[in-house]
C-alpha cells in the first residue's frame, strides 16, 4: 500500500491540473500548505511561475479577481491561506461569486475554487483557526469540498474544475503531513457521494477532513475493544450526501459526528437532522456531536486540546452509544 | 463637444441616449402603476456617460455595473424587451426574472452582471481585465460606479491590484452628485462622504491615469474613454474618470417632477411654468437636451430628425412596455433552476 501524504498529493493533484489545463491559474500570495511545508510546494511553484500571481495582502480584491478570472474564461485557484482570512473577503465569496449564475438565468458560468487552511492549528489562537466551512453551507451556489485522504484529492480537484461551479476547498492546516490508514476507494470520488471508508456494525461514525483521520483512528482504538465501527467521510459538504449517512445508521443505530465547527447550525447538527426527518425512527441511542464549544479559540495548547473533538472524546462517546 | 464625432455615430448616440431615458419614464410608469418588485435607481441625467463610453468600446470587452445598470445595458445594444421584462421580474427577461432591476446583464454582449454592492464590482472587473491578459486578447474591462462605491473599501483593493499590474481597466465613476454638495464630509445623501478632496486623488497617487470629465459633454466622455481604451489596450494600465453629471432633479420618489422629457425643448428653449422651479435641468444640465442642442448648432441634424429619432425610439420602448407587461411571470418550478451551470 503506497502511503502518500495528503499535502503531497495536493500539491500533485494541482500540477496535473494546470499541466493538463492552460486556463489555470493560481491567484494569491499563500501556498498549500502552512509555512513548514514551503519546501513541497516550491517545486510547484517554481514549474508555473508565470501562471501564479502573488497578489498583495487584499483578499477581499483578489478573491473578486478570480470571480472576474473565472468569468472571462480561466479557472482560478485562488489561495487565501488562513482560512480565518476567508472572513476578509466574505463579500466576494458569499455574496457574489455564488450570486452570478443565477442571476444571468444559468447563463454565466463562475468556475473559481477559494481554498484555504482552515481548522484548529494548534496555537493558532483566535484570530487564525476559524473554520468556516459550516457557514459557507449556507451559502446557495457554492459548492463545499473538505476532503481528508490523498487518493481522492486529483479525482476531487478535477471533479469541482469539470462541474465549472463556485467551489471552496477546505484545506486544514494539520492535515497536510497526514497518510492514508485505509487503502483507497475501488470507485473515484465524486462530488456529494460520502464514502465508507471502513465498514462496521455497531456504531455509525462521520467526520470531513481532520475529523475524519481522528475517526478513522478512534475506530482502530475501537476495534480493540471489541467494537466494530463504521466511518464515513462526508468528503464534500455542499452537495452533502445525507443518504449514505442514513443507510449506515440503518444498520448501526448508533452516530457520532466529528466535527471541529461550533456547534449550532454546524456540520455535525446538520448531520443530526438527518434524523429528525428522513432518517426518523433510525437510530435507538441520542446521537452524539462532538463539536468545538462556542468559545474563541484559546491559545494555551493544553486549554485548544481540551475543547477539540479528539480521538478519546470520539472513542469515548462510540463506547457510551455501543454500551 | 461632439464634432469629434460623425454624423451617424452623434445620430447613434442621440438614438441611444433617448432611448434610455424613454426607458426610464416607461419604468416610473411602471412602477406608478406598482409592476416593479423591489427598488430601482434610474440613470436619467448620466445618459451621455453610458452611451460616450460604449461607443467607444468593441464586442469584446466586458462591461460591468452596479445598481444604476439601466442605462448601460440600453447603451451597450441590449434588447429593451427582455431588459424591462427583468425589472419588472417576468420569464421574458434576460435572467428569467431571477435578477431584476439590480443585477441587470446581457451576457451575449459581455455584459456578465451587475453587482447590487457598492464597490463588490470592482474586483470583479479586475479580475475580467487579468483574464484578458492571460488570454493575451486585445480587449478591456469596463467598471462603472458611483461616487458611493468609493467610500467602501473593495474599491481600493481593486484601484491597487489593477494599477500594480497595469491591468486593462478602465475604471468610471460617476459622480451625480456634483452639484448638490462638493465638500469632503458633506454628509447629504448621495454625496462623497470621502474625506480626499476630489474623487480622483486616491487613483492618482496609485499612479492610475486621472481624468475628470463633465458628463454633459458627449464628446469628451467619448474622447476621454477612446483615448483611455487605446492605453489599456497597450499595456499602458488603467484609467479612473469622474463622470460628474448632476442630479436629476425629477427623482422625487415615485413623481415624475420635471415630467416626460419633451425634446422639442432642444429648440423651442422654452420651459414650461410647471417645471420654473427646475428650469436649470431643462435649460443647462439634461444631457440629452444639452447633446440635441449641440447637434443642432453645429448643424449635425434638423430638428426634424431628431423628432424623427425620438419617435421611432418611443415606438420601440412601448413595444417593449407591451412585450414585457405581455411576459409572463416565471414558473415557479423555474425557481430551483440556475443554482449551477448546465
Amino acid at each position: 500500500m503506497e502511503h502518500t501524504m495528503f499535502g503531497e498529493a495536493k500539491i500533485k493533484a494541482v500540477g496535473d491540473l494546470m499541466r493538463d489545463d492552460e486556463r489555470v491559474v493560481i491567484i494569491g500570495g499563500a501556498g498549500f500548505g502552512g509555512l513548514l511545508h514551503s519546501q513541497y510546494v516550491k517545486p510547484l511553484f517554481e514549474e508555473f511561475d508565470s501562471r501564479i500571481l502573488r497578489t498583495p495582502i487584499a483578499e477581499l480584491g483578489f478573491c473578486g479577481m478570480g470571480v472576474g478570472a473565472a468569468i472571462a474564461g480561466l479557472y482560478p485557484i485562488v489561495t487565501i491561506g488562513t482560512g480565518s482570512f476567508a472572513f476578509e473577503a466574505w463579500p466576494q465569496i458569499c455574496n457574489e461569486a455564488p450570486n452570478i449564475t443565477y442571476m444571468s438565468g444559468g447563463q454565466v458560468k463562475v468556475p473559481v475554487m477559494f481554498q484555504a487552511l482552515v481548522g484548529i492549528r494548534i496555537s493558532g489562537a483566535a484570530q487564525h483557526s476559524a473554520r468556516p466551512q459550516a457557514m459557507l453551507m449556507q451559502v446557495a451556489g457554492l459548492q463545499v469540498i473538505a476532503p481528508a485522504r490523498a487518493a481522492d484529492v486529483g479525482p476531487l480537484l478535477k471533479a469541482a474544475r469539470d462541474s465549472e461551479r463556485p467551489t471552496f476547498w477546505i484545506d486544514h492546516a494539520l492535515l497536510f503531513e497526514e497518510t492514508d490508514l485505509y487503502p483507497p476507494a475501488k470507485t473515484p470520488p465524486a462530488l456529494g457521494k460520502a464514502e465508507i471508508v471502513r465498514a462496521g456494525k455497531d456504531v455509525t461514525i462521520v467526520g470531513y477532513s481532520i475529523d475524519l483521520v481522528r475517526c478513522l483512528k478512534a475506530a482502530v482504538e475501537l476495534e480493540k475493544e471489541g467494537i466494530d465501527a463504521e466511518v464515513i467521510d462526508l468528503r464534500t459538504l455542499t452537495p452533502l450526501d445525507w443518504e449514505t449517512v442514513c443507510e449506515s445508521v440503518g444498520r448501526t443505530g448508533r452516530l457520532v459526528v466529528a466535527d471541529e465547527c461550533y456547534p449550532a447550525a454546524s456540520v455535525a447538527s446538520e448531520i443530526a437532522s438527518i434524523f429528525a426527518d428522513k432518517g426518523f425512527g433510525l437510530l435507538k441511542k441520542p446521537a452524539k456531536r462532538l463539536n468545538f464549544p462556542a468559545v474563541p479559540v484559546p491559545l494555551s495548547p493544553p486549554l485548544e486540546i481540551h475543547l477539540l473533538p479528539t480521538v478519546s472524546k470520539i472513542v469515548q462517546a462510540a463506547k457510551e452509544l455501543v454500551a | 463637444m461632439i464634432s469629434v464625432l460623425s454624423k451617424d455615430e452623434c445620430l447613434e448616440a442621440l438614438r441611444k441616449m433617448l432611448m434610455i431615458r424613454r426607458f426610464e419614464e416607461a419604468c416610473i410608469d411602471a412602477a406608478q402603476e406598482n409592476k416593479v418588485p423591489g427598488h430601482f435607481h434610474v440613470y436619467i441625467g448620466q445618459e451621455a456617460t453610458g452611451v460616450g463610453v460604449m461607443a467607444t468600446l468593441d464586442p469584446g470587452d466586458y462591461v460591468h455595473s452596479t445598481h444604476r445598470n439601466h442605462g448601460h445595458l440600453i447603451a451597450r445594444g441590449a434588447d429593451p424587451n427582455k431588459a424591462l421584462a427583468e425589472i419588472l421580474g417576468k420569464a421574458g427577461g434576460y435572467a428569467g426574472g431571477k435578477a431584476g432591476t439590480l443585477h441587470g446583464c446581457a451576457p451575449d454582449l459581455n455584459f456578465p452582471l451587475s453587482s447590487g454592492i457598492v464597490a463588490g464590482i470592482l474586483p470583479i472587473a479586475v479580475g475580467t481585465a487579468y483574464g484578458l491578459r492571460v488570454r493575451k486578447l486585445p480587449n478591456v474591462s469596463v467598471v462603472f460606479f458611483g461616487d458611493g462605491a468609493m467610500e467602501e473599501g473593495a474599491a481600493y483593493e481593486a484601484l491597487n491590484l489593477a494599477a500594480l499590474w497595469k491591468l486593462p481597466v478602465l475604471f468610471v465613476c460617476e459622480n451625480n452628485t456634483a452639484e448638490v454638495d462638493r465638500r469632503p464630509g458633506g454628509g447629504q445623501y448621495h454625496a462623497p462622504n470621502m474625506s480626499i478632496i476630489e474623487l480622483t486623488d486616491l487613483a492618482r497617487i496609485m499612479g492610475i491615469t486621472t481624468q475628470i470629465v463633465d458628463g454633459l459633454d458627449l464628446g469628451a466622455v467619448w474622447t476621454a474613454a477612446r483615448d483611455a481604451r487605446n492605453r489599456a489596450v497597450n499595456g499602458e494600465g488603467p484609467t479612473f474618470f469622474e463622470i460628474r453629471t448632476n442630479t436629476w432633479p425629477g427623482g422625487q420618489w415615485p413623481t415624475l417632477v420635471t415630467g416626460r422629457t419633451d425634446i422639442s425643448h432642444a429648440w423651442t428653449n422654452e420651459v414650461p411654468a410647471q417645471y420654473e422651479k427646475n428650469a436649470n435641468w431643462f435649460k443647462r444640465n439634461d444631457p440629452v437636451l444639452s447633446v440635441a442642442r449641440e447637434m443642432l448648432k453645429l448643424g449635425v441634424a434638423s430638428h426634424t430628425e431628431i423628432e424623427a429619432i425620438d419617435i421611432r425610439v418611443r415606438n420601440e420602448i412601448d413595444a417593449a412596455v407591451k412585450f414585457a407587461n405581455d411576459s409572463p411571470f416565471p414558473s415557479l418550478e423555474s425557481a430551483l433552476t440556475d443554482v449551477w451551470p448546465n
